[in-house]
């Protein structure tokens, strides 16, 4: 094979693609589309990033931890200074215990967890970075500061941020950092050890491991580690905002989805564009071609196409992400409470990374397509022999139990997603066996003297065979959007059936401080929330008050109940924890717990007796009665029983404290349902965009068939049908393919929804709600994407030329 | 026209060669703090004065080194501990003291640069005796004895880049300034205690970019202690450690003080081990050019004349950037010598 022949070979197969430019277009929109998600994805996604870790030292975000085996040897700081000399010095000695602090300026106390991370060894670094300037030694050790989020320096209301520890009297400005723990103060360690405090008083209670390990560091690790300590994966929703942790996944596996609904949407063209050429590179066959060099000819023809649709993708993806920005900032900031960065996206790495990916994932797909011609090149292709009714089965029985396998065995978050990904294959092979048998039943049922239905089924059957790629696209697309809408309803649901019980009171009070209740007016109950951060188990836990009568009894949902729970309860023996709480810890009721009681009036050991959703929230929780608390762990909020109305109360605590807020139950509960419903708008959106370009594919294949139906059209044109008819007729063709396609898709999509509530959610966030299947949703689904077929149909139909030149035609 | 240009070209010459460029940033200041003061007269005593000075607010061990492959190709790394003594409130977690070490591999064409921090005391910082030991995590310097040679160093500065050189040393411990009291400006406000061993013969390895060499050469050692110096007056400094290839061994110095001209003092070194102190008037110390790098103006060429060794040099850098990134960002690297006498050394310029 020479240079030449590589040449000359491309070059016709350029003048093919010009000749019939609809099938490389749409591998070069499909290309193009994919480059431009993706790299918005990426951009979008890493502008949220960088707007969490400009907010704080994303160091302190640790992914491992070593701990103690049991609470009887915890890590000395012999342990810590023995590994880092062995050169792990990615490992950060901490202690956190909790704390009585109060204002520097005031008396009022707290007892709050105080984190101790020592902090000089973070200074380090390697020379590919230029840290910012320091130039005073004191300014950066002697600097008695404290990391804590807003919420958390909110809650400690010290007029000027600055805290004392009670015990050794040091004292702290507080500086506010989302990316803090929750309800922590974080505080350099050699501030904290200060007498009283000592290692021996305070041990360390975690050594975090600041960067990732990698197989083999971890190993070494392991090897190391001394037999009290052992290594384990922080779960890290505890410490990093799960909204956020949640928009990111849900982006990326937007974008993955569009990827994969396009690469599917490649191979399908690829496939009709090489059928078209059959006949021209046969005769480059004739003529001397080999057929590695036509094969190489292929993929530099499809490598052109990559490295301009993909550079066109990556252009548009970063003007996208940079017209969004406003958008998104604000979304963040509203929703998240967190920065989003405009970034300055690094476009030279973006298309070098972009083109990579491109030509390794056209090299992929070509793979089929080319294996396919390649044999159609050697030897006169023969139909092969449909499979029968019983391997048709049994390949349907094999690809449910590979669902049902991937499913059962899922026991991580990465788990779930590939459970994902094998539901939404063996779906496509699902569609593939029994679409075009499900169409036949269907023409079967007709009588034989509508001639013309009998044509557009038999037609769409046809159809279904040479468009399978792109109609796998579109199931996806709709399985996705399926799942999608019905886990998104089902948590709505679950959401606002949760929120309206549990806000059972007709009014909420927001202070900072105190209010004397007995100065409220007639048929004013006031319930203050307490709250006090405790260890269960070794691990953080919020312990919250909850008032063992009616009407808020009635109101707690639960999704397991011991019997006698609320006298359990009532009487001090008994706990209720929230969902997170015992899957983090494998707790299950009638299990027991330890609790660190040392700031609470509860035994350290407690029974199980409830476990309550409490969805969206990323902390561990449990609830105890009021007894166990004291007036100082107020949590700054009341519940007020009363069947007064608003103004009335509000003129009363007008008096009380002015800058405490009063809402009603229902605008609470309105406005939690608005926060929900924005949360998803920017996933819809994706989902939407997903959709429509697996519609838009999949219409632009089926119309590329059906230019290659030309003499059918034209014989039936010739045996009087007019030519409406025949339109009708094709849009039946093409309705009955995407109606097909729903049918195959529901199941799927509802099995996927379990899958993303189940599993996904179970194992990246710790909370599952129940699924609720609701027809509306099904259904809205079904017609969205029957509304987008439709809404492309017009457009091929209306351009059917049922009368054609012959003399026109490829002779094959 | 030319006449024009010619004066042009000749204002912009001149305005970069009279415009003295000195330090500005303090590179240790602590102007807050306390420590013990350097005082005339006190003797230095070894191996005792090898280890730790935790009442000095400030304290260096310093590792260089000049170093060729087999095949000649120049290299060049360093090591060094520093101790800062911080006055902050008593911990039970750790001592008073601070370290922070610094780690540098150069080749022509590789940077390699890493530095770190830890605490005293904690168990993983610190310098020991008997056997001496000069440690950060995994950076160790370890002799076998109180002795500060035969040692080992090891360093891993990344992935990449590490070196684990065996050291011997075959002369004696030079005492710089007045027996050890080694003033750094004109009205001896500013002073420190200083020796430094210049006879070391390096040999071992290091891998750098992923390659692994095998190198040999010269090393030098200096340690210095000070409270003095860890104030916002003493604004940086320029050093140098010369190796001539004819065994004999030059340190030198410009200190830069607020509104004070550079105070010039060194030291000549035989290749015996004599050493004799040279004041300003023994010797010229000045830079010939000055080189942008970033937003740093920088002397990375100089001339030292010695005229009673018959010594008129030119000091040039062996690659242009040699420039420490880190938190305290300073220029060291690999000189070369040429004019009168060859050989290798090492450059310092700080406060820039």
């Amino acid at each position: 094979m020479t240079a030449r022949t590589l040449w000359l070979s491309t070059q016709a197969l350029l003048a093919m693609a010009g000749k019939r430019p609809w099938e490389p277009l749409l591998v070069a929109l499909s290309i193009m589309l994919a480059a431009g998600g993706l790299t918005a994805v990426t951009l979008i996604n890493e502008g949220a990033l960088q707007g969490e870790l400009a907010q704080a030292d994303s160091r302190l975000s640790a992914t491992d931890t070593i701990v103690a085996v049991t609470d009887k040897a915890p890590p000395t700081q012999s342990d810590y200074a023995r590994l880092r000399r062995l050169g792990f010095t990615g490992i950060i000695a901490s202690a956190t215990h909790p704390m009585t602090v109060q204002c520097a300026s005031a008396n009022s106390k707290n007892t709050v967890f105080v984190t101790a991370v020592d902090s000089i060894p973070l200074l380090g670094h390697e020379t590919s970075k230029t840290p910012s300037p320091v130039n005073n030694t004191a300014a950066t050790f002697g600097a008695a500061l404290a990391q804590a989020t807003p919420a958390t320096i909110a809650k400690l209301n010290c007029p000027d941020n600055r805290v004392t520890l009670v015990d050794t009297t040091s004292t702290f400005q507080l500086h506010a950092t989302s990316a803090a723990p929750k309800n922590r103060i974080v505080i350099d360690i050699a501030a904290f050890y200060r007498a009283p405090v000592t290692p021996e008083t305070h041990p360390l209670t975690a050594l975090l491991l600041t960067s990732a390990l990698t197989s083999f560091e971890r190993n070494r690790l392991e090897q190391q580690l001394p037999a009290h300590l052992k290594l384990q994966t922080t779960q890290q929703s505890t410490d990093v905002g799960t909204l956020s942790a949640s928009f990111r996944l849900n982006l990326w596996a937007m974008g993955m989805l569009m990827a994969v609904v396009c690469a599917f949407v490649i191979v399908n063209a690829l496939h009709l564009m090489y059928r078209a050429r059959l006949a021209n590179l046969i005769r480059l066959r004739q003529l001397g071609v080999g057929l590695s060099a036509l094969s190489l000819a292929l993929m530099t023809e499809m490598l052109i196409y990559g490295a301009v649709a993909s550079t066109a993708g990556v252009l548009g993806g970063a003007w996208l992400t940079r017209e969004l920005t406003p958008t998104l900032a604000v979304t963040f900031s509203s929703l998240f409470n967190l920065n989003y960065s405009s970034l300055d996206p690094q476009l030279w790495s973006l298309l070098a990374t972009s083109n990579l990916i491109t030509f390794g994932g056209i090299l992929l797909t070509m793979a089929a397509p080319l294996w396919r011609l390649r044999s159609q090149l050697q030897i006169k292709p023969a139909d092969s022999a449909p499979l029968s009714l019983a391997a048709k089965l049994l390949i349907t029985l094999a690809i449910v139990l590979a669902c049902m396998l991937a499913i059962y065995v899922t026991a991580t978050q990465t788990q779930a997603l590939i459970a994902v990904v094998i539901i939404l294959l063996g779906g496509c092979g699902v569609v593939l066996l029994w679409l075009p048998p499900l169409l036949y039943s269907l023409r079967k049922l007709l009588p034989a003297s509508l001639a013309l239905t009998q044509w557009s089924i038999a037609s769409a059957c046809q159809l279904s065979g040479r468009t399978r790629l792109a109609v796998c696209a579109f199931f996806i697309a709709l399985t996705a959007n399926t799942g999608m809408n019905v886990m998104v309803d089902s948590f709505r649901l679950a959401t606002e059936s949760w929120i309206s019980q549990r806000l059972t009171a007709s009014y909420y009070i927001y202070s900072g401080d105190t209010i004397d209740a007995m100065s409220a007016p007639d048929d004013v109950q006031l319930f203050p929330g307490r709250q006090q951060d405790t260890m269960v188990n070794g691990q953080p836990v919020s312990a919250r008050v909850y008032y063992p009568r009616s009407p808020f009894t009635d109101a707690l949902q639960f999704d397991v109940l011991a019997d006698n729970a609320w006298q359990r309860y009532e009487s001090g023996t008994g706990v209720f924890i929230n969902q997170q709480l015992a899957f983090r810890q494998s707790l299950q009721v009638e299990d027991a717990l330890t609790l660190d009681n040392s700031n609470l009036n509860a035994p350290s050991s407690l029974t199980v007796v409830g476990i309550y959703p409490d969805y969206g929230n990323p902390d561990s929780q449990l609830f105890l009665p009021p007894a166990a608390f004291t007036p100082q762990q107020f949590a700054n909020v009341y519940a007020v029983l009363s069947t007064q109305s608003l103004p009335v109360i509000r003129d009363w605590l007008s008096q009380q404290a002015p800058d405490a807020q009063i809402y009603a139950r229902d605008a609470l509960i309105t406005g939690s349902m608005e926060t929900f419903d924005n949360t998803f708008i920017v996933t819809d959106a994706l989902n939407l965009a997903t959709l429509l370009v697996a519609g838009i594919s999949f219409l632009l294949s089926v119309s590329l068939v059906v230019l290659d139906m030309r003499q059918s059209l034209s014989l039936l044109r010739s045996l009087g049908v007019k030519t409406p008819k025949l339109k009708f007729s094709l849009a039946c063709q093409y309705l009955l393919l995407c109606a097909g396609t729903v049918v195959l898709a529901l199941p799927f999509g509802v099995l996927l929804a379990w899958v993303f509530v189940n599993q996904v959610n179970r194992f990246a966030f710790s909370w599952v709600y129940p699924l609720q299947i609701n027809p509306e949703v099904l259904l809205g689904s079904a017609l969205a994407s029957m509304f987008v077929v439709s809404l492309f149909l017009l457009i091929p139909i209306g351009k059917v030329q049922a009368r054609l030149d012959l003399r026109n035609e490829v002779a094959l | 026209m030319k006449k024009w240009l010619a004066v042009m070209v000749l204002l912009l010459v001149g305005c970069v060669d009279n415009t003295p460029i000195a330090p500005t940033q303090s590179l240790f200041a602590n102007n807050d703090s306390e420590g013990a003061a350097v005082t005339k007269g006190m003797a230095l005593q070894f191996p005792q004065d090898h280890g730790a000075h935790e009442a000095c607010q400030l304290e260096w061990w310093y590792l260089t080194f000049v170093l060729e492959d087999e095949n000649n190709t120049p290299y060049a790394a360093q090591f060094t501990l520093f101790r800062f003594l911080d006055s902050g409130d008593p911990s039970t977690w750790s001592s008073a003291q601070l370290y922070m070490a610094h780690g540098a591999l150069h080749s022509q064409d590789h940077h390699a640069f890493s530095e770190r921090f830890a605490r005293g005391e904690v168990g993983n910082a610190g310098v020991t005796m008997s056997p001496f030991s000069a440690f950060l995590d995994d950076w160790v310097w370890q002799s076998q004895s109180a002795e500060l040679f035969p040692s080992t160093l090891t360093m891993k500065l990344n992935n990449t880049a590490s070196l684990s050189l065996s050291m011997e040393s075959n002369g004696p411990l030079i005492r710089h300034g007045d027996s050890g009291y080694s003033v750094k400006s004109a009205d001896g406000r500013f002073r420190s205690y200083y020796y430094s061993q210049p006879f070391i013969r390096v040999t071992g390895e290091l891998t750098l970019n992923n390659k692994r060499l095998t190198v040999s050469g010269n090393g030098w050692f200096d340690h210095e202690w000070t409270s003095e110096l860890a104030n916002d007056s003493a604004l940086g400094w320029d050093w140098f450690s010369l190796h001539l290839d004819n065994g004999d061994k030059v340190m030198a110095f410009r200190m830069h003080v607020d509104d004070q001209p550079p105070h010039i003092t060194g030291t000549y070194i035989s290749k015996e081990g004599k050493s004799r102190t040279l004041p300003a008037s023994a010797f010229t110390l000045a830079p010939v050019s000055s080189t942008q790098l970033g937003d740093k103006t920088l002397p990375l060429h100089w001339r030292m004349t010695i005229p009673e060794e018959g010594i008129d040099i030119l000091l040039r850098p062996f690659k242009t950037d040699q420039l420490n990134r880190g938190r305290f960002t300073y220029y060291e690297g690999r000189i070369e010598i040429s004019g009168s006498h060859s050989g290798a050394g090492f450059m310092e310029l700080t406060g820039y």
